[in-house]
């Protein structure tokens, strides 16, 4: 009887150890928002994953920054195996409006955006709708439109993102798993086992609401309101010199200082934008690069 | 994505394989992004504005009466 009483106060403390270890996050549901909350003090920061992605991409963000600042983890509704909303209509609008109404309900003041990709497009939208209720908003690698659209006109634009989400929605499940680990290893991180991995999760996203939230955001231009931020606003370019590495017409490859250059033309007219650029990384700069990442966002928020 | 590649590389004559060569990618590559089933990352974008003497934005706008630049 003595050992098993042991046994069950050993078993104890080492759950509790375990708790302590990786404390469990509060969470809960927003509108078409999955929230996962962190910490208990500190100025918010709420951290919005790109497309087809989860919070797991800011697994590391979350370790560092916790026990000085209230994380809100995102997870839009579709993505990394959260069921799909059924005819929620532009999901790229609904987490916009339930970003607005998470922050009113649950009374964050003054939080700091931190968007990857889609999340920093999203991110870049909210701060030009409602400057007044933020601290700042870091974009990594996300821009208030898709680059290769830029020159657009609207209607091109809506055309050619209802052309790029249609390839989503109308893929197999095998084509979309074949999608997600293909642009992973052309695109997302410079380790190719690491890019296999993460496309599996990727893959766990519906494909449908995928596709959904690609048309609203590829469809959209916010270059015109930019000069309604009124916060500092940090956009992180990452860089891979290889990707770039090929003179092409005789030419210089392009170097960081001109791909800074091009971000910051996509940024003109955001009075407090600030572009720096992340190397090497691809384009999930928090995953090939978490420690640089971790310290442009320290150094963000020291300043605010 | 709809682009203008193909009527670039015509435009120089270049077949799909030679402009591939020029960028370094194979020739599938460069006919899935002629077929719209590829969308290129910002680099291969990149690479192909410059080859093109052109905006990366000029080579996905499907119509538009574009001059060369300085990119």
């Amino acid at each position: 009887m003595k050992k098993i009483k042991r046994l069950f106060v050993i078993g104890l403390l080492a759950l509790s150890a375990a708790a302590m270890a990786a404390p469990t996050p509060k969470t809960y549901t927003v509108g078409t928002l999955h929230v996962d909350q962190y910490g208990s003090h500190g100025r918010p920061l709420i951290l919005i994953p790109g497309l087809g992605s989860g919070a797991w991409v800011w697994k590391e963000t979350i370790a560092h920054f916790k026990h000085d600042h209230v994380i809100y983890a995102l997870t839009l509704a579709g993505f990394d195996g959260t069921p799909a909303p059924r005819d929620a209509g532009n999901l790229f609008d609904a987490a916009d409006a339930s970003l607005l109404k998470l922050i009113r309900q649950h009374h964050i003041d003054k939080p700091v955006l931190i968007g990857h990709s889609l999340g920093g497009t999203l991110a870049i939208r909210f701060a030009e709708e409602h400057s007044d209720l933020l601290g700042g908003v870091i974009a990594a690698d996300g821009l208030p439109v898709f680059p290769m659209f830029a020159r657009m006109t609207d209607q091109q634009r809506q055309a050619a993102a209802q052309r790029a989400g249609d390839a989503i929605a109308h893929a197999t499940p095998a084509q979309f798993k074949a999608q997600q680990i293909g642009f992973m290893k052309r695109v997302g991180v410079i380790d190719p086992a690491k890019a296999e991995k993460y496309g599996q999760l990727q893959a766990r996203s519906d494909p449908a609401a995928t596709a959904n939230y690609l048309v609203g955001d590829a469809s959209a231009d916010y270059r015109p309101d930019l000069d309604k931020i009124h916060v500092p606003l940090l956009e992180i370019a990452p860089y891979y010199k290889p990707d770039y590495a090929k003179a092409v017409g005789g030419r210089p490859p392009l170097s960081q200082a001109m791909i800074i250059g091009f971000y910051e033309r996509l940024l003109n007219g955001a009075p407090h934008a600030k572009v720096i650029s992340i190397a090497p990384s691809r384009h999930f700069v928090m995953l090939d690069q978490p420690a640089k990442f971790r310290h442009a966002v320290a150094a963000f928020l020291g300043k605010l | 994505m709809r682009n203008r590649l193909h009527v670039l590389r015509a435009e120089r004559r270049w077949t799909q394989a030679e402009l591939a060569a020029r960028l370094n990618v194979s020739r599938q590559t460069i006919n899935a992004i002629e077929t719209e089933k590829y969308d290129p990352s910002l680099p291969l974008a990149f690479s192909m504005a410059r080859l093109f003497n052109l905006q990366i934005e000029d080579i996905f706008c499907p119509e538009s009466g574009i001059e060369e630049k300085a990119s």
